[in-house]
């Protein structure tokens, strides 16, 4: 039942007549992660350890992946070119409420930039916002990765909906990958209440449960236990914001980029 | 290790607010504080406290505490309002959340007033009385019209349910310049509010605000509508109204509260909490059962919903 559109939506990004060269068939997670197109990304594999993170979370090239607030598509480019030949991209944003009429909304933003380079064809990509989920996704959804969200949710108040507009996403066996800036466990409530980008890591599995999630397994994997975590200027003052500019920067240039927990849930009752 | 953070947790309790204390020390009387943390240790050594002999007699301040709940409550202006005593136990609710005259208390949407008309008159002229409202969408209109401009609104509603009685009433909406009431509270109370918090995407604006609001040493009173522990997780994000009591306590974590005591006193063991239609299917609401009919009889007989009472503090 659920692979019957899964194939079909393959067949179709196969038969779509714009297809890249690059796609056109299966390449490994290796190879993509070694294609040029990436090679501006690359240079934040060192800290987001793209190919243990997405194997910590079971993904597979044959999978139906959501990314959550893709933001300006690191993971993206990353992720279209290894799924689109053999299983589904597609990409969730918050909704962001009413837009300007007569402006296009976000999904054809994030399209038209995903696929502004060339590299990539508009029929590869499904991009919604959170309150025009496709009915035919629904319950369909293999993995939903969360990278470097929460934070954001909880400061905007959509945190519920949000959450709750995921697990709409999942199939019952389906799971949800998390990468989140970690506060340390005894950070003071103030600064780890999302204001600063960091989190603790018990408070990001309470919002899981209460939202019906239950914690897989938790991975070092993008940990930096260089990353003091109390910044008064937040995450944002390390790399690759570096809001501070020339001020120090080689400082924290050689701490890297943050302490991150990574996390994988499935749903509960 | 739960059972040891929550037994700090009450202990701390206990020694606010520290004139109280000395007062009854001298009186040799158990502080609010001190029963609460008897009744954890209570459950934690499964101890039934009924069945030793009863207690001595109450301090003077407590007598006086009972008298004043006691005129608030009987005060002709809540001659409607009384019909939901039964159900809301508001003098036990209230002693609970360990409220006292004069304190500065912050009632999270008083809507139509049913606690305001208690809280108003019982906090005293010496007490301060903050309706505290969330930000409304644009979209909400209509009914949530009268959850806007809380700081002309709610002091103007509260002329009309209590006149000139008792503590100085003020409103906020979260979105409002809370500076200068922040650290002043004693008590943020939040009664049957944690459903919509969720569903209406005001939880997080809204317990912000609450740890602005609240004194380092002060208390959050929650009363909610339960599910079962074993409800589905689609029953319980909000539409319904019922809330499973373990992610309110989850809930309250994730915003630096820590759990000092659940007591049992608006529980009702009679509702199934799994309404179709929520717990707006019991009274006073009776959704779907028609006036008259044997449905709605058999509504009245259940009562209102079953409830947690939970009684938390901020933690760092």
């Amino acid at each position: 039942m659920r692979l019957a559109p899964l194939f079909a939506a393959a067949a179709l990004a196969l038969a779509a007549p714009a297809m890249a060269d690059n796609h056109a068939e299966a390449a490994s997670l290796e190879d993509v992660l070694a294609m040029d197109s990436r090679a501006a990304d690359a240079v934040r594999d060192r800290y987001r350890h793209p190919a243990e993170t997405l194997h910590f979370f079971g993904v597979e090239p044959t999978m139906r992946v959501v990314e959550f607030g893709p933001g300006g598509g690191w993971y993206t480019r990353l992720l279209l070119p290894w799924l689109a030949p053999q299983g589904e991209y597609m990409a969730m944003q918050a909704d962001t409420g009413p837009g300007e009429p007569g402006q296009p909304g976000w999904a054809e933003r994030f399209i038209a930039a995903t696929t502004s380079s060339g590299a990539f064809a508009a029929g590869d990509i499904t991009a919604f916002e959170s309150d025009e989920i496709p009915d035919e996704v629904l319950g369909t959804v293999d993995r939903v990765l969360v990278f470097r969200s929460i934070h954001g949710l909880m400061n905007a108040n959509a945190a519920d909906r949000e959450l709750r507009a995921i697990r709409s996403l999942l199939a019952d066996d389906g799971m949800v990958g998390v990468v989140q800036h970690r506060a340390p466990e005894d950070a003071a409530y103030e600064y780890a209440n999302g204001a600063n980008g960091y989190m603790r890591q018990a408070d990001v599995i309470r919002l899981f449960a209460i939202h019906g999630f239950e914690l897989v397994a938790a991975s070092e994997i993008n940990a930096n236990p260089d990353d003091p975590a109390n910044w008064e200027g937040g995450v944002w003052t390390l790399p690759p914001v570096l809001r501070y500019g020339d001020q120090d920067r080689e400082r924290y240039e050689a701490i890297g980029e943050s302490d991150r927990m990574t996390l994988l849930f499935r749903k509960a009752n | 290790m739960r059972v040891l953070s929550c037994l700090a947790a009450a202990t701390m309790a206990v020694s606010t607010p520290a004139p109280v204390m000395a007062q009854q020390q001298e009186q040799e009387e158990p502080s609010t504080g001190e029963q609460i943390l008897r009744g954890v240790l209570d459950v934690l050594t499964g101890r039934d406290r009924t069945t030793e002999a009863p207690q001595e007699t109450q301090s003077d301040a407590q007598m006086e505490r009972a008298q004043t709940m006691n005129e608030v409550l009987m005060h002709p202006r809540r001659a409607e309002d009384r019909a939901r005593d039964a159900w809301r136990h508001p003098a036990e609710t209230l002693e609970f959340f360990d409220i006292e005259p004069g304190m500065t208390v912050v009632d999270y949407m008083p809507a139509t007033g049913w606690y305001s008309r208690v809280l108003i008159p019982y906090l005293g002229r010496e007490g301060n009385y903050i309706g505290l409202n969330p930000e409304l969408h644009p979209d909400l209109t209509g009914y949530w019209d009268m959850y806007r401009n809380a700081a002309s609104r709610i002091p103007a509603d509260a002329r009309n349910w209590v006149g000139m009685d008792g503590a100085r009433v003020w409103g906020l909406n979260t979105d409002d310049e809370l500076e200068s009431f922040a650290g002043t509270a004693d008590r943020v109370l939040i009664f049957r509010e944690i459903h919509n918090m969720r569903r209406f995407g005001w939880l997080h604006d809204s317990m912000m605000a609450i740890r602005t609001l609240l004194k380092d040493d002060g208390l959050l009173g929650v009363v909610q509508h339960r599910a079962r522990e074993d409800a589905p997780i689609g029953y319980t994000f909000g539409d319904n109204g019922y809330q499973r009591q373990e992610d309110v306590i989850r809930l309250m974590a994730v915003y630096g509260f820590e759990l000092v005591a659940a007591s049992e006193i608006n529980a009702n063991p009679n509702d199934p909490a799994n309404w179709e239609r929520g717990v707006w299917s019991l009274p006073p609401s009776y959704a779907g059962a028609s006036e008259g009919s044997a449905e709605r009889a058999r509504r009245a007989e259940i009562g209102e919903s079953d409830r947690m009472t939970l009684l938390f503090r901020k933690v760092s």
